[in-house]
């Protein structure tokens, strides 16, 4: 049995390595190889020059997409972890009154919604967010994370709280000053989730996004993913220097970009791993 | 020296004021959190009106005229009724079942046998790898195993002097292909709960069932599985409550969003989204409140039977 797992599971993670690795390779082959013997596994030649597109003539363009996603990734998470840790604190406190209220009403989002329609209309209409930086720096506070907060910070000891109630710290001082640090772990992997998950987002460029300038780099990988043609169109489009058409390496420029927009995933990887763990063995048991 | 404001007796009044002020204070704090919901989830509760109404942009959500259930009745006879709500039910059941239930549990229980810890890190960083990829990313992944001239699959085919498969064009391939591509995406992810139930169970058990002569097989009936049987509950409640509601990304990137694929790929999600395209706004929210209220019955309803048979393994 032992055998069988280890011979099966190694298995499994060439399989689960493999499109990442076949993703890498193409990327990194050159324009006459991939006419001539289509995608490889080894290219038989290799070239950079979808890298380098991408870095410099498509330069601009690209970094855009980048300041971009990476700003709205970073701003975001961290107001949406803020305002879940700011509802979880009085939750999580014994004098506060209309707890069973606020958790009703918190359980009650989780288990309807209104669909995506009136959200949709609401956003549009109502907010007029579309083709604007604000679309994306909208918080998702969830039931879940909030529930997440308040286990946790039942943990902590009452009399740690005490003691800085009788030295004279407000509220928010409490949550930012005491509960931040003794609930590091789960405020990265929060955050973190929450930086990934606008990075991996394409359902708000999707549906609220039609101005190419503010176009995620996922979102702009989709694009060229989905037709050569419309890849053309992009790269033609953001080139600074005007380039022989014929000469764009779009194969590979396409999987260059996927490469990077596997990146970021790749590095936060090992620090979610960790939390991930630990938060699962807390959020399993009943909040 | 600082003086110090010890607790004194206070007056009724005084003690109501502190009250108020302590109860206001935290309230101050949800203040944020609660108009994020009242904004962003209960508001378009209310807008699912739209769905009842004939709604015209320019007349509003409640000036529109009122149609009852006529959206309702016009899905559930439409010809595009049956095909995206099979496909969706189907691939939610292939979703549960395979990829959270099965998948998960049989990569749970051979981690579980793995006694080296370098080897179980490495497994683990490698099947929890993919859930963080963007579905993007593994389209463009897929594209290079499924492409039509140069994809690997192909270029395999023909070397072996077998005809190449147009994977795109195809309608039929895709449910097979969409199904492995979710087990590929959150098997590690599924595995990881069943694991961490698998690590409760005091080791005593297994050397006790080896002292009555089971062998591995039968220690993991007996054993491993009952243990893992509560997380089994609550993961299936909690996706239940989602087989309507299947996340767009797959369906629309993995497919391109091609329309000669519809007839196997074609789920609410994206239905809805191309209604959106369309400007069916009310008859697209009638579809969203189906989705959604067949969700909360399925979840009460399954979470409600679990909490008779064994009520530590429900959710609520």
């Amino acid at each position: 049995m032992q055998r069988f797992s280890y011979v099966f599971l190694g298995a499994m993670c060439v399989v689960f390595l493999f499109p990442m690795y076949a993703a890498l390779m193409v990327s990194i082959s050159s324009r006459e190889s991939i006419l001539r013997y289509g995608y490889q596994l080894f290219p038989s030649q290799f070239s950079l020059e979808a890298y380098r597109l991408l870095f410099t003539e498509y330069g601009v363009s690209l970094l855009r997409a980048i300041v971009l996603t990476v700003g709205t990734g970073i701003v975001q998470p961290l107001f949406t972890v803020f305002l879940c840790m700011l509802m979880a604190y009085p939750l999580s406190q014994d004098d506060f009154r209309g707890r069973k209220f606020w958790r009703v009403f918190l359980v009650v989002t989780m288990l309807f919604s209104g669909g995506i329609v009136p959200s949709y209309i609401l956003k549009t209409r109502f907010l007029h967010l579309q083709d604007t930086v604000m679309i994306f720096l909208i918080p998702t506070v969830s039931a879940w994370s909030i529930f997440l907060f308040r286990v946790f910070y039942i943990n902590i000891e009452k009399a740690i709280v005490e003691s800085a109630r009788i030295d004279g710290a407000n509220r928010l001082q409490i949550v930012l000053r005491i509960m931040l640090p003794l609930t590091k772990p789960l405020v990265a992997m929060e955050f973190f989730s929450g930086f990934l998950a606008r990075w991996n987002d394409i359902n708000i460029p999707l549906y609220y996004i039609r101005n190419r300038n503010l176009y995620t780099v996922q979102f702009m990988l989709q694009e060229m993913i989905r037709s050569a043609e419309r890849a053309k169109a992009l790269l033609e489009a953001g080139l600074s220097t005007s380039f022989n058409a014929q000469e764009i390496p779009i194969e590979s420029t396409r999987f260059a970009l996927a490469v990077i927009g596997a990146v970021p995933a790749l590095i936060l990887f090992p620090f979610l791993q960790k939390y991930y763990a630990k938060g699962i063995s807390i959020g399993s048991t009943k909040g | 020296m600082k003086t110090r404001n010890l607790p004194q007796t206070l007056t009724a009044k005084e003690s109501f004021l502190s009250r108020l002020k302590l109860q206001g204070g935290y309230y101050l704090m949800i203040l944020p959190a609660v108009m994020c919901f009242l904004l962003f989830n209960y508001a378009p509760m209310i807008g699912v009106y739209m769905g009842f109404t004939d709604y015209k942009p320019a007349r509003g959500i409640f000036g529109s005229r009122f149609v009852g259930l006529a959206h309702f009745r016009q899905f559930f006879g439409s010809v595009d009724f049956v095909r995206v709500f099979r496909n969706t039910l189907l691939y939610s059941i292939a979703r549960i079942a395979l990829v959270n239930l099965l998948t998960g549990m049989i990569f749970a229980l051979l981690l579980y046998e793995i006694r080296s810890k370098l080897a179980n890190k490495i497994y683990h960083t490698c099947m929890l790898l993919p859930a963080f990829l963007a579905w993007t990313v593994i389209s463009a992944a897929l594209l290079i195993i499924l492409h039509p001239d140069k994809g690997l699959l192909n270029v395999l085919l023909k070397s072996m002097g077998l005809e190449a498969v147009s994977w795109y064009r195809e309608a039929r391939y895709w449910p097979a292909i969409i199904t492995l591509c979710q087990i590929y995406k959150f098997a590690g992810m599924a595995s990881i709960y069943f694991y961490s139930a698998l690590l409760s169970i005091d080791t005593e058990l297994f050397a006790a069932a080896r002292l009555d002569g089971a062998n591995r097989l039968q220690q993991i009936r007996y054993i491993s599985l009952p243990a893992m049987s509560r997380v089994f509950c609550i993961t299936l409640i909690m996706q239940l409550g989602s087989v309507l509601t299947t996340s767009i990304s797959p369906f629309y990137e993995l497919t391109f969003n091609q329309t000669q694929l519809y007839e196997t790929t074609q789920v609410l999600g994206t239905y809805i989204f191309n209604g959106l395209g369309g400007g069916r706004y009310s008859f697209m929210t009638a579809v969203g409140l189906v989705q959604s209220l067949i969700g909360v019955i399925l979840v009460l309803t399954a979470n409600g039977v679990v909490s008779r048979i064994d009520p530590d393994s429900a959710m609520f």
